[in-house]
């Protein structure tokens, strides 16, 4: 497929989900009643609910979902590594450690930025981690087990601070810092979040050539121009930046970066810079669908979105790992 | 609902005469009492005598869970463990229902006297724990009193509700609303509202979704004070700013902090506060109801009329004049019908107006029932609203906290 | 343009690699570097190609190539390392055409003249047939052609190789050298590491024997390529003959003591 067409094609794609969003929710609004809520304004109840609950709730979809996708595509990319992806390599779990440790221990009182400045110091500490795993052995396997380690001590740390809490409520919340959700978030979230996922995007994208060149090897990158320890600096501060903000708003939301770039790979001349922006409006897309079916599964209950990612994801991780062993993707 | 809550209350008579049965009257009083519940703590704390209490559940010394959290720092806390219990070497350990089962279990085996109190609470079942926490003790008395006052304080608050009766949403962390069953229910019912998540079909505690929260435009939100210095996320969700947008809708803690966590004489304190908004954001249309709730259950037979409307309320409801012929209409006085139904009851007479209400709100709130329309300024002056956004609590915790220590 | 290297010194994790290695290397002649395994061959290579930290100085031209920065040093200088990656399932000719990588703008896409250089690099590395295949579906010896063809397609006046014959078979690696040849024939300086003691005496102008870390010899193969210096670097006696084409040399045995 062109590239053109194919990006094209996904980001109305993620539009389509994006007004389908909109268009979910527990108040049955009508078509034209939510048009004029997210336009109109005032103080109507379809007004606040279109402008207040949906619209943020549908541009954190956007936002996380195509951060996601395009963490791991850059993270596949950079670690020549089908398997790696926020969520299965640990950064997102350590994001989820880091942001609780922030906030619960009350350092910033109930401040919203200690959510996304302690999720950042988290996913950039396990991003660092596993690239020091991954330089003295790059192997797969290496990378996933680190990953695998790293996800589990963050988890348990990350009930441990939420025990530990004076707040009676706080260890329920377990469930969403493990299996995200972007229920009830509000504009103030989106604001807190999407200025620096989008300063992830961009640094993520000003690796794109670098990570071209490093589908031969690190020798042959070098040799082409790359500068490693750049390159390596933008992608460590770019997934550190956009999955922490991710995570500091909706938890743990997995297996998105592992799914959308295998979909749409095929699709793409799998140079990893070209799959970039499609994994990316991908990733919108799937996490759009999966908020989307949460409302309509569960419509009181509400499902956390990281539940349904996982149920997607996971079968799919595991015939990846099978087929990993044979093949080249 | 009717039905069954009629059922509910004599099992609950049953279970009532076979604690009596238990307890001979002549019975010495228990001499060492450790309560392992919150809410045990609250009725045993002021009930028991000096000396006879020997601990309380650490979570009593939690103002926002205890009412008499003050009270509280005066016992040694327990963390409700059986080897809390058996080192202690109590006469008698009074829990809830629910809570630390398998520990119940375990003392029972021990040999210790355990009894337990049901934590399906309402408004109904506090006299009632006043009263059996009394014959367990051995200070019927005081909780004679106790629960008398409770009823009376009731009485008054119910006899001056009128129609039209504004919606009320109880919203906790994570947007969980308090519905049919709870004691909140029964309070914003007392107090004069309609609950909106018990009409929406809510039964017990359950996710209300915001967006109906913002459809139903609940005319007030109450939500949760402070929660303390330790922050959760879910605490977010009673302040997620499309509330916040709905024009006419307050929100606020409302009543004090605490009051309505356990079902204990402290709860009148939530009723008061909240009947006193009810009287400042709307004006009465009807007379006052004439019994939305049924009354079986309230051991002291109807005692709200004996508090009907006071003769110099300045409440709008009792200055309307009533197209119903019905002996609560405007003009009667206390005193009338007191003479109309009855002998008083055998309830220490109501004192008046101020000093009666121990842990009464400070005189703004009653400010506010002269003020009339729910002006924003006034919204912030409420003592028990939090000014949202942000930065509302300490004005919630310096003002909410009830003198608890001298609660009735 | 001309590249002198002259007392490199190179260390790997303290430990000494290279003493005071100097090599010349001139536009239009294919240079092979020979040594046994672990005479430092690749070290060398990989220390021209700025990829390891080496003391000494090498110059290109006028350009001192340890001041450059690797955008521009990619520019003058391909590196073809010995192993051989192909990370995705890239189609032959994207996989070359990264080759122009580092005469590319950010987000440039390949220009005219750019792609006819990358149907030049596949055409001389006789893979021009496998421009719409996918590289990792090809045999070792076709994706090691590909692979050359990547370095090719960096059009720099130098190009180092590191084995880039091995695992080819015989037709493939003539090939493989004749492309070399060709190249030096478009005035470039070719520095090719070979184990290959015959493939090395017959196509390339110069020979360069480093062992353990240090030159050891260094002239036209018929000069260098001796039954002695075979013995002292290699530890092996062999059969030396010659055709119009050039030497031809078999390694027959061990010489006394065997291997250094």
């Amino acid at each position: 497929m062109k590239p053109l067409a194919l990006n094209l094609a996904l980001a109305l794609l993620a539009l389509a989900l994006f007004l389908a969003s909109l268009a979910v929710g527990p108040a049955e609004l009508g078509l034209s009643e939510s048009v004029r809520g997210l336009f109109a304004g005032g103080g109507e109840a379809a007004s606040i609910i279109m402008r207040e609950i949906r619209l943020p709730r549908a541009l954190l979809g956007l936002g996380i979902g195509f951060t996601l996708g395009l963490a791991g595509a850059v993270l596949q990319g950079f670690l020549r590594n089908p398997l790696a992806e926020p969520g299965i390599i640990g950064v997102s779990a350590m994001a989820a450690f880091g942001a609780v440790a922030v906030f619960y221990s009350g350092l910033a009182g109930a401040a919203l930025y200690a959510l996304p400045a302690g999720a950042l110091a988290g996913a950039l500490a396990a991003v660092l981690i596993l690239m020091a795993l991954a330089a003295r052995n790059g192997s797969t396997l290496t990378l996933i087990l680190a990953g695998v380690a790293l996800s589990s001590l963050a988890g348990a740390l990350t009930a441990l601070v939420l025990n530990l809490s004076p707040n009676p409520f706080a260890s329920y919340e377990i469930i969403f810092w493990l299996l995200g959700s972007l229920k009830d978030r509000s504009i103030e979230h989106v604001w807190l979040a999407l200025p620096l996922m989008a300063a992830g995007w961009l640094l993520i994208a000003l690796s794109a050539r670098a990570i071209d060149a490093l589908s031969l090897g690190e020798e042959a990158a070098a040799s082409l121009g790359v500068h490693l320890g750049r390159t390596r600096f933008l992608i460590v501060a770019g997934v550190a930046l956009g999955v922490g903000a991710a995570t500091a708003v909706a938890g743990t939301i997995g297996f998105v970066g592992l799914v959308v770039p295998h979909l749409v790979r095929p699709l793409t001349t799998r140079m990893p810079s070209r799959l970039l922006l499609p994994a990316g409006l991908g990733g919108a897309a799937l996490l759009l669908m999966a908020d989307v079916a949460v409302r309509l599964v569960l419509p009181a209950g509400e499902l956390n979105v990281g539940v349904l990612t996982a149920l997607i994801g996971a079968p799919f991780f595991l015939w990846l790992v099978v087929r990993a062993r044979r093949e080249v993707f | 609902m009717f039905h069954g809550r009629k059922r509910a209350s004599l099992s609950f008579s049953l279970f009532l005469a076979g604690a009596a049965l238990a307890i001979p009257a002549h019975a010495e009083p228990p001499a060492r009492v450790m309560s392992l519940n919150v809410c045990t703590d609250q009725l045993a704390m002021a009930l028991a005598a000096p000396g006879q209490l020997v601990s309380v559940s650490f979570l009593a010394r939690d103002p926002d869970l205890s009412p008499l959290h003050r009270e509280a720092e005066r016992y040694p806390v327990n963390r409700g463990m059986a080897e809390d219990v058996f080192l202690a070497r109590p006469d008698l350990v009074v829990t809830g229902t629910y809570t630390l089962h398998n520990t119940t279990q375990l003392l029972k085996r021990l040999g210790f006297r355990v009894e337990e109190f049901s934590f399906v609470q309402t408004l109904d079942t506090i006299p009632r724990d006043i009263r059996r926490m009394g014959a367990l003790l051995g200070r019927e008395e005081k909780a004679e009193a106790m629960a008398a006052d409770f009823e009376a304080g009731l009485a008054e608050v119910e006899a001056d509700r009128c129609e039209p009766r504004p919606t009320a949403l109880a919203y906790e962390q994570n947007g969980v609303a308090l519905g049919k069953g709870t004691l909140a229910d029964t309070v914003l019912a007392a107090a004069g509202f309609r609950n909106l998540a018990a009409e929406e079909g809510v039964e017990g505690m359950a996710p209300f979704p915001l967006e109906l929260v913002v459809e139903k435009k609940p005319d007030i939100v109450i939500v949760p004070g402070g929660d303390g210095d330790a922050p959760s996320l879910g605490a977010f969700v009673p302040r997620h700013p499309a509330l916040r947008a709905l024009p006419a809708t307050r929100i606020g803690a409302f009543v004090p902090r605490g009051s309505w966590s356990c079902g204990g004489p402290a709860v009148l304190e939530a009723v008061k506060a909240l009947h006193a908004l009810r009287r400042e954001i709307k004006s009465c249309e009807a007379p006052p109801l004439p019994a939305p709730l049924p009354l079986e259950g309230r051991g002291k037979g109807w005692g709200s009329a004996r508090s009907a409307p006071k003769k110099n309320s300045l409440t709008p409801c009792g200055l309307t004049p009533t197209p119903n012929p019905s002996p609560q209409g405007a003009g009667l006085s206390h005193m009338d019908f007191e003479f109309l139904i009855g002998p008083p009851p055998l309830t220490p007479p109501l004192k008046g107006e101020g000093d009666s209400e121990v842990s009464a709100p400070p005189s703004p709130l009653r400010g506010g029932v002269r003020g009339g329309g729910p002006g924003e300024a006034e919204q912030r002056l409420h003592p028990y609203a939090i000014a949202l956004p942000q930065g509302g609590r300490e004005p919630v915790r310096a003002a909410v906290a009830p003198p608890c220590g001298e609660a009735p | 343009m001309r590249l002198a290297v002259e007392n490199l010194d190179v260390s790997l994790s303290g430990r000494p690699v290279l003493h005071g290695v100097g090599l010349t290397l001139a536009p239009g002649e294919v240079v092979g570097l020979l040594g046994p395994n672990g005479a430092g061959k690749s070290t060398l290579m990989r220390a021209l190609a700025g990829q390891i930290a080496a003391s000494g100085t090498m110059r290109l031209g006028d350009d001192d190539l340890t001041a450059l920065p690797p955008a521009a040093r990619a520019r003058l200088l391909a590196y073809l390392p010995q192993s051989r990656i192909i990370g995705w399932r890239l189609m032959v000719g994207d996989l070359v055409g990264l080759g122009r990588l580092p005469w590319r703008g950010f987000g440039a896409r390949l220009r005219p003249h750019d792609t006819e250089i990358v149907s030049r690099a596949l055409e001389l590395m006789d893979v021009a047939h496998l421009a719409h295949r996918p590289a990792t579906e090809l045999s070792g010896g076709e994706q090691a052609r590909v692979l050359a063809a990547r370095a090719v397609a960096q059009d720099t006046p130098v190009l180092i190789a590191d084995e880039p014959a091995s695992g080819l078979d015989p037709a493939h690696q003539i090939t493989m050298m004749r492309a070399l040849r060709r190249l030096a024939g478009e005035d470039r300086a070719i520095l090719v590491s070979l184990h290959d003691l015959t493939l090395a005496a017959r196509w390339c102008d110069r020979v360069v024997m480093l062992k353990d870390g240090r030159l050891a010899a260094e002239g036209p193969p018929e000069a260098v390529m001796t039954a002695g210096n075979l013995a002292s670097i290699y530890g092996v006696a062999a059969h030396i003959t010659r055709d119009e084409g050039g030497l031809i040399l078999a390694p027959t045995g061990l010489t006394e003591g065997g291997a250094p």
